[in-house]
C-alpha cells in the first residue's frame, strides 16, 4: 500500500536530477573536461615517435627491479595516468614500483617506414638501456597493453637472456584469427593494404577510430544519452570525459608496421604459427622463461577473448599465470573495474618478483 | 509498487537492451562477404582520388614555383637532425666549458631516489 509515496519520492529525485541536468549540462558543454596524465614524471627520451617517461617515486623505498610499461602503438599512454585518484601509475607509485612508460607519438610523415623490427629492436631496447642506465639496475620487468604488449611479447621472445626478469602483458592478441569482425573486414581477397599504405603513407587515425567504432556502432550514441541520464553524478561525468577523450585520441599507425601487422598476423597468423621474422630471426614465444602474466577480459571486443586465451598456453615459462577479469578492453586496465581487480592483482604478482 | 512506478530504469534498461540488440543486428550485417567487398572497395577508391588529388595539386604547385608537401616534409626531417645535432653539441659544449672551469659537469635536475630495498608485504612482516 505504499506505492504512491514511493512513486511521490521517485517523481522527486528525477525532478531534482533534471533540475541538476541542466546546471551541469551547461558546465560540461562549456568545460574542457578533467586534467589527464597529471602525475609529476620526467620525459628522459624523445625521439620522433617515441617517448619515455619516468615517474618520480612517492615513497622513500622502491623495490629493485624497475617496470617500464609498453603502450599500445593506437592510443595515448596516459590510459595509465588518467586522473589523480584514477591513475594506474600513481597506484604502483604508492605500493613503491619505480615507474617508466613507454608512449607513442603521432608518427611523423618521414615515420612510415618504421617497421616492427624498428620498434621491438630498437625503441624498446633503447628505453630498456635508459632504464638500467637510470636505476642502476640490470633487469627490468616488461608490461605492455595491447599492441603494446605484443611488441613486449616479441622483444622478450627475441632477447631470452635478458634483461626482462618479469613480463606481465594485458588484453595481447595472439591467435590472429580469432579476431572475428577484423577478420572479415581484412579479408585478403578484398582488403588492399598496400594501395592504403602506398597512397597514405601512415595509416590515418580516422581510419582506426572508425573500425573500432563500428565494433559496436551505436555504442557511441547510446553513451551520449547515458552521460546526459547521468548529468547529475559528478563521478561518471568526470569518468566518462576521461574515457571519451582518451578514445577519441587515436593515433595514426605508421605504414609499414601497419603493413606488417595486416599480411604477417592478420593474413598469415605467424605469430601464432610460429612463423613470424623479425630482424631475420624467428619470434617463438617458447623461447620465453621469465615469469609471465596475461590478464585478459572477458568481454573484450577489440582484442577478443578467444584471440588472447591462448597466449598462456604457448609462452615457455614455467612460472605463468593467466588472470581471466571481468570487463572489457579498457575497463581492465583503468576505471573503477580496473581499480578492484587488475591493479591489486599485479601488485600482488610483481612485489615478491621484483624485490 | 516502487519497481513498477520506477519509469526511469525501465527505460534504462530498454536502452541497453535495445544497443545490444542493434549492435549485434549490425555486426551480423557488417560481418558477411558482400560488406567487406563493397566497404574495402570504397576504401580503395577513396585512397586512389587522395592519390589523384595530391598528384595534381603537386603538379600545380610546381607550375607555380611553390614548394609542395613533399618539401616541407623533407625540410622538416633536415630540422630534426639539424636539431638533435645542435642538442648534442650544446650539451658537449656545456661539459667542456666546466672542465675547462674546474668544475663539474652541470648536474642533471634532481630526481629522488629512493633505496631500492623494498621487500613485499609478507617478507616484511616475517
Amino acid at each position: 500500500m505504499s506505492g504512491a509515496p514511493d512513486l511521490l519520492e521517485r517523481l522527486q529525485v528525477e525532478v531534482e536530477r533534471a533540475r541538476e541536468r541542466n546546471i551541469k549540462g551547461w558546465n560540461y558543454l562549456v568545460s574542457s573536461g578533467p586534467p589527464r596524465g597529471v602525475t609529476p614524471k620526467d620525459v628522459v627520451l624523445n625521439r620522433g615517435t617515441l617517448s619515455l617517461y619516468h615517474y618520480r617515486p612517492q615513497v622513500s623505498e622502491v623495490y629493485r627491479t624497475p617496470i617500464l610499461f609498453v603502450m599500445a602503438t593506437t592510443n595515448r599512454g596516459y590510459i595509465f595516468d588518467l586522473a589523480p585518484g584514477q591513475s594506474f601509475v600513481e597506484f604502483l607509485l604508492k605500493r613503491g614500483y619505480d615507474v617508466y612508460v613507454i608512449d607513442w607519438n603521432p608518427p611523423r610523415d618521414d615515420e612510415c617506414r618504421l617497421r616492427f623490427e624498428d620498434y621491438v629492436l630498437d625503441f624498446i631496447p633503447s628505453c630498456v638501456a635508459e632504464v638500467q642506465e637510470r636505476s642502476g639496475e640490470r633487469e627490468v620487468s616488461l608490461v605492455g597493453y595491447c599492441m603494446g604488449g605484443v611488441l613486449a611479447l616479441i622483444h622478450a621472445a627475441l632477447h631470452a637472456d635478458g634483461p626482462v626478469r618479469n613480463l606481465a602483458c594485458f588484453t595481447t592478441p595472439f591467435d590472429w584469427s580469432k579476431y572475428g569482425l577484423f577478420n572479415r573486414w581484412a579479408d585478403p581477397r578484398h582488403f588492399d593494404v598496400d594501395t592504403i599504405v602506398d597512397t597514405f603513407g601512415n595509416l590515418p587515425a580516422d581510419l582506426i577510430s572508425t573500425s573500432f567504432e563500428m565494433l559496436r556502432p551505436v555504442s557511441k550514441a547510446v553513451g551520449q544519452v547515458q552521460v546526459w541520464d547521468n548529468m547529475w553524478n559528478d563521478e561518471f561525468v568526470k569518468s566518462y570525459r576521461a574515457f571519451d577523450r582518451w578514445g577519441a585520441e587515436t593515433l595514426p599507425l605508421a605504414g609499414e608496421y601497419f603493413r606488417q601487422i595486416v599480411k604477417e598476423l592478420f593474413f598469415a597468423n605467424k605469430l601464432y604459427t610460429g612463423e613470424l621474422e623479425i630482424g631475420g630471426r624467428r619470434v617463438d614465444v617458447g623461447a620465453i622463461k621469465v615469469p609471465f602474466l596475461h590478464a585478459i577480459a572477458e568481454h573484450d571486443h577489440i582484442a577478443p577473448f578467444e584471440a588472447t586465451r591462448e597466449l598462456i598456453e604457448r609462452v615457455g615459462s614455467t612460472d605463468k599465470e593467466q588472470l581471466v577479469l571481468k570487463g572489457g578492453h579498457v575497463s581492465l586496465i583503468a576505471g573503477p573495474n580496473a581499480v578492484r581487480r587488475l591493479w591489486p592483482r599485479l601488485d600482488a604478482w610483481l612485489a615478491p618478483r621484483s624485490a | 509498487m516502487a519497481g513498477t512506478a520506477d519509469f526511469m530504469q525501465l527505460w534504462r534498461e530498454a536502452l541497453q537492451k535495445w544497443e545490444r540488440q542493434t549492435n549485434e543486428a549490425l555486426n551480423a550485417a557488417s560481418g558477411d562477404e558482400a560488406f567487406s567487398r563493397a566497404m574495402n572497395q570504397s576504401m580503395a577508391a577513396m585512397a586512389r582520388l587522395q592519390a589523384l588529388q595530391g598528384e595534381a595539386i603537386e603538379r600545380a604547385l610546381t607550375r607555380h614555383n611553390l614548394p609542395s608537401r613533399a618539401d616541407f616534409r623533407e625540410l622538416g626531417s633536415r630540422l630534426d637532425s639539424i636539431e638533435a645535432q645542435l642538442s648534442e653539441l650544446n650539451r658537449l659544449f656545456g661539459e667542456i666549458v666546466s672542465v675547462a672551469r674546474g668544475a663539474a659537469p652541470p648536474a642533471a635536475p634532481p630526481v629522488p631516489r629512493p633505496a631500492r630495498t623494498r621487500k613485499p608485504p609478507q617478507d616484511a612482516a616475517s
